[in-house]
C-alpha cells in the first residue's frame, strides 16, 4: 500500500510536470487536423493524470478527517462526472452505456471523494473500450443501499487475484496484473470509499470486470424519514 | 508592457509566449525583487501577472509592495497559481483575476490582456 507521506511525495513531483506539459501543448502550434489532434490528445492526457495526482493530494485530508458526509444526489453527480470525463478525452467521443434504476436520489457520502471514485472507475474502464464494446455505468439499489457500477471489457481477472479482491479492497499490486492498468485509480477509488464507508467490491465476467460502490441512502433528507 | 513573475520558468515562458504571440509585449521575471527593481528603473507595467509562490518574497509581498505606491497602486494584477484564491477579495491589492494553473488556458491569460491593456 502507498505511504501517505510517499503519495504526498509522488504527487508533488509529478504536479509541476504535468501542469507545465499542459500549457506547452496549449500552447504547441500546429499545422492541420492531425496536429491539432495530437495537441488536443497531449492535453487531455495531462489533465487525467493531474486528476489523479490531485486525489493523491487528498490523502493528507483523509487521514484528517477533512470531508464532510452530507447527502448526495448521486444521478445529478454521475451526470457530472460523465460530462467531465468526456472533456478529459479532448473532444473524442467517448460513449458509454448509461443506466439509473436506483429509486433514491441521495445517498450519504462527500459529493468530492465520490466525483472521484466514480471518475477513477470510469477512466480506468474507458481504457478498455472499442467500437463494440461500450463501458457501462449502472447506478441501481437494492437494501438501502445505492450501488453504483462501472463495467470494463478488459482482460480477464486471474482467478486468484480475483477470490483475494472480493475479500479486501483492492491493493495496486493486484489490479496491477490487467495489462493495460497501473491500478492507481482503483487504489485511490478504494481509499476514498472506505472513507466514506461504502462497501467496494468486484464481479468478473468472462470478458471483463465490474467494479461496485456500494453507499447507504441518505435518510435525513428524505420526507417519509425511512 | 505586461509583467509575468513566475519562479516556474517554463510555466513563466508559457504565459509570455501566449501574450507575445497576439501582440502583446511582455517580459518574464523569476522572482519579485526583480521585477520591483525593474519598476522603480521603468516605471509600472500596463499588467501582471504573478504567481504566489515565489523563490523568495512571495506574491503577497509583491502585491504589498505594489499597493503602498501611489504609481503602481493602481497597477491590474492576475494571481496565476494552483492553490485556490477564490475565496479571498483581493481587490484592495489590485488583483482583478484569478487564473488556476490546472485549468487556465492561453486565451485566457489574452483576454485579461485585452481588457487591461
Amino acid at each position: 500500500m502507498l505511504e501517505v507521506q510517499g503519495a504526498m511525495v509522488v504527487a508533488r513531483e509529478l504536479k509541476r510536470p504535468l501542469l507545465e506539459l499542459r500549457q506547452l501543448a496549449l500552447g504547441f502550434d500546429g499545422n492541420g487536423l492531425e496536429d491539432e489532434r495530437i495537441r488536443a490528445e497531449m492535453v487531455a492526457v495531462s489533465e487525467r493524470a493531474m486528476r489523479q495526482v490531485d486525489d493523491l493530494t487528498r490523502f493528507r485530508e483523509l487521514e484528517n478527517g477533512g470531508f464532510e458526509m452530507g447527502p448526495v444526489a448521486v444521478r445529478a453527480l454521475c451526470d457530472d462526472v460523465l460530462e467531465e470525463v468526456q472533456g478529459l478525452f479532448g473532444g473524442k467521443k467517448c460513449e458509454m452505456n448509461v443506466k439509473y434504476s436506483n429509486r433514491s436520489r441521495l445517498v450519504s457520502a462527500n459529493a468530492e471523494l465520490l466525483k472521484s471514485v466514480v471518475r477513477n472507475l470510469l477512466l480506468n474502464a474507458t481504457k478498455y473500450e472499442d467500437k463494440e464494446l461500450k463501458t457501462s455505468l449502472l447506478v441501481s439499489e437494492s437494501k438501502g443501499k445505492v450501488e453504483i457500477k462501472v463495467r470494463d471489457f478488459g482482460p480477464a481477472l486471474p482467478a486468484d487475484v480475483w477470490r483475494e479482491m472480493k475479500e479486501e479492497v483492492f491493493e495496486p499490486q493486484e489490479i496491477a496484473m490487467r495489462p493495460g492498468s497501473s491500478a492507481l485509480g482503483f487504489y485511490i477509488a478504494s481509499k476514498f470509499s472506505k472513507y466514506m464507508k461504502a462497501e467496494v467490491g468486484v464481479t468478473r465476467h468472462n470478458d471483463g470486470v465490474s467494479f461496485f460502490v456500494k453507499l447507504p441512502t441518505a435518510r435525513q433528507m428524505s420526507i417519509w424519514g425511512v | 508592457m505586461i509583467f509575468v513573475i513566475d519562479s516556474e520558468e517554463v510555466f513563466g515562458k508559457c504565459v509570455v509566449r501566449a501574450l507575445k504571440k497576439n501582440g502583446f509585449e511582455a517580459q518574464l521575471f523569476n522572482n519579485a525583487i526583480e521585477a520591483m527593481e525593474e519598476i522603480s528603473r521603468t516605471g509600472a507595467p500596463d499588467l501582471v501577472f504573478i504567481d504566489v509562490m515565489l523563490a523568495g518574497p512571495d506574491g503577497f509581498t509583491f502585491l504589498n509592495e505594489m499597493a503602498s505606491y501611489a504609481d503602481t497602486f493602481e497597477t491590474p494584477i492576475v494571481i496565476v497559481s494552483e492553490r485556490g484564491f477564490l475565496k479571498f477579495d483581493l481587490k484592495a491589492y489590485g488583483v482583478v483575476g484569478i487564473l488556476d494553473k490546472k485549468t487556465m488556458k492561453p486565451e485566457e491569460v489574452v483576454e485579461y490582456a485585452n481588457k487591461y491593456t
